[in-house]
């Protein structure tokens, strides 16, 4: 889009010591405005603009959501940043008190809200935040190297195809952390976990 | 060196008023139908209702009702009179609101005349904003791109766009935004002006020519930082934001952070989305009442969310005097 090309940070508008969190809400929102069939680009962008644009994005988002991936690009932009998220408040946090404010009446059931308050984490609930985030399954499956059935399971409840609990305590930490939730909270509130015990 | 001194000291004491004067909201559109009367109106009454003293001025010349936004009664006098006076100040020609510190100078003129308004006129109308009696002067402007509206909408330190969620109403405020930043090219030196071409025919990359504003700034940035300078303090002296009206869905309610990130990559400038209006027939209700809608149904979640954006804008008034 521009003479000197944008570093992954300044394309998807976040800090460069955003937490995960930032960086899967900057993700979903450029992927959401830069699709194919986007209403809020109608007439700004064309196509190829369009397919360049997520392109980028897409290149972004899987160097910097993986931990590795990022440190090495960091060294690359000569970043040297603290691990972690440097205490900041995630962007939930911050997008949480704005739902309240401003959209707790209107929107009950929000997606935001449900996944600050849930006191269950059903296999539902997981892929709606998920699919609220615009992440593929495929995209987890890859970062993770968990097998697509192990996930689908999960998201299923599907006890049929689910690895031992053992094991797939372990899954659904990765899964959760690709997620934007946090692990230990969804391991203690998943339904086929608390089943086993 | 004495006398230099006395100089700087007269300079600045003329130019005081100018600094003092009130601060200059412009509310515009792409296309009509879009809430601009409903929202300027409901910004002023939102304003003054916090004890600031707000003047609206409908430059909506031609089409002119804010007054019935208002719920007032047809203006006696109107910004007509005004342009004709030669021994008036504006702030004769402004109309008191009931019981707020508020008041409205009206474009309800039905000369032919008034809608088409000839360059000094508009540059009296300009100059004289600076000067009315006010904390706020809200500019409710007509829909398009018509010189005259982009003028008065680049002479605002902020701009604020409303759009519908619909795509006609989004081309045109991209067509408007695209407008309004070459009307303020103008404002930069000829030679700045002229890099400015150039760099827009360019090649970018393999084939295709520089085509956003973002591009060709940061072209600019590269090959002649001290002119990209001045052109990136003319843009910054405004400050523009976007209002999504009329939401139905609830994805609608994505189309206005969407559209700030679009609008960021592609002018390089930040569009503030404020925050969206719900489709509510209360507003017709009470435009049908001739009653303003803010204070006629102030529990209403439109009328709230309008009171936020007000006290937003406000607190960035008061953190930027700060």
């Amino acid at each position: 889009m521009s003479g000197k090309t944008a570093n992954y940070y300044e394309l998807l508008e976040i800090r460069p010591d955003a937490s995960n969190m930032d960086i899967i809400n900057a993700y979903r929102q450029a992927k959401l405005t830069f699709k194919a069939d986007s209403m809020a680009t109608y007439s700004l962008f064309d196509e190829e603009e369009l397919r360049q644009m997520q392109e980028q994005i897409e290149q972004a988002y899987a160097t910097l959501s993986n931990i590795e991936k990022r440190r090495v690009y960091d060294r690359q932009l000569g970043l040297s940043r603290e691990e972690g998220a440097s205490g900041r408040e995630t962007a939930d946090t911050v997008q949480d008190n704005v739902v309240t404010l401003d959209g707790g009446a209107e929107r009950p059931a929000g997606i935001r809200y449900r996944m600050a308050v849930a006191t269950v984490f059903t296999g539902r609930l997981l892929r709606e935040v998920r699919e609220f985030r615009g992440i593929e399954l495929a995209a987890i499956a890859e970062h993770t190297k968990i097998s697509r059935q192990y996930l689908q399971a999960i998201e299923d409840e599907d006890e049929k195809h689910l690895p031992e609990p053992a094991y797939l305590k372990g899954y659904l930490k990765q899964y959760a952390a690709e997620i934007g939730l946090d692990p230990e909270r969804v391991v203690g509130r998943y339904p086929p976990l608390q089943r086993g015990d | 060196m004495h006398e230099n001194g006395h100089a700087a000291n007269v300079v600045r004491l003329q130019r005081q008023p100018e600094s003092c004067g009130p601060r200059i909201w412009a509310v515009a559109s792409g296309k009509g139908g879009v809430g601009k009367s409903l929202i300027s109106s409901s910004l002023g009454l939102a304003l003054s209702r916090q004890g600031r003293r707000v003047v609206l001025v409908d430059l909506d010349l031609g089409g002119a009702n804010l007054h019935t936004c208002l719920g007032m009664p047809h203006p006696d006098v109107t910004l007509s009179d005004f342009i004709d006076s030669r021994d008036r100040t504006i702030n004769e020609f402004v109309q008191p609101l009931q019981d707020l510190p508020a008041g409205l100078i009206s474009g309800a003129a039905d000369g032919l005349e008034v809608a088409n308004l000839k360059h000094f006129q508009k540059q009296k109308i300009i100059r004289n904003l600076r000067h009315i009696h006010a904390d706020y002067v809200i500019l409710d402007l007509g829909a398009g791109t018509a010189f005259n509206t982009l003028d008065f909408f680049i002479a605002a330190e902020r701009g604020i766009i409303s759009v519908v969620p619909d795509p006609t109403s989004i081309e045109n405020t991209y067509r408007f935004l695209k407008c309004a930043f070459t009307r303020r090219l103008r404002e930069v030196p000829k030679q700045t002006r002229k890099l400015m071409a150039r760099i827009l025919g360019m090649r970018q990359g393999e084939k295709r020519r520089i085509r956003t504003l973002a591009a060709s700034l940061n072209a600019m940035q590269q090959l002649h930082p001290e002119h990209a300078r001045l052109l990136q303090g003319e843009l910054a002296r405004q400050k523009l934001h976007l209002i999504v009206n009329q939401v139905l869905e609830p994805s609608d309610t994505e189309l206005g952070p969407s559209m700030a990130l679009a609008c960021h990559k592609y002018f390089g400038q930040p569009l503030e989305y404020l925050g969206h209006l719900n489709h509510d027939r209360q507003i017709i209700t009470a435009l049908r009442g001739r009653k303003p809608f803010l204070t006629t149904y102030p529990q209403s979640r439109a009328a709230i969310n309008l009171e936020h954006m007000a006290a937003a804008l406000l607190d960035q008034d008061s953190r930027s005097e700060a």
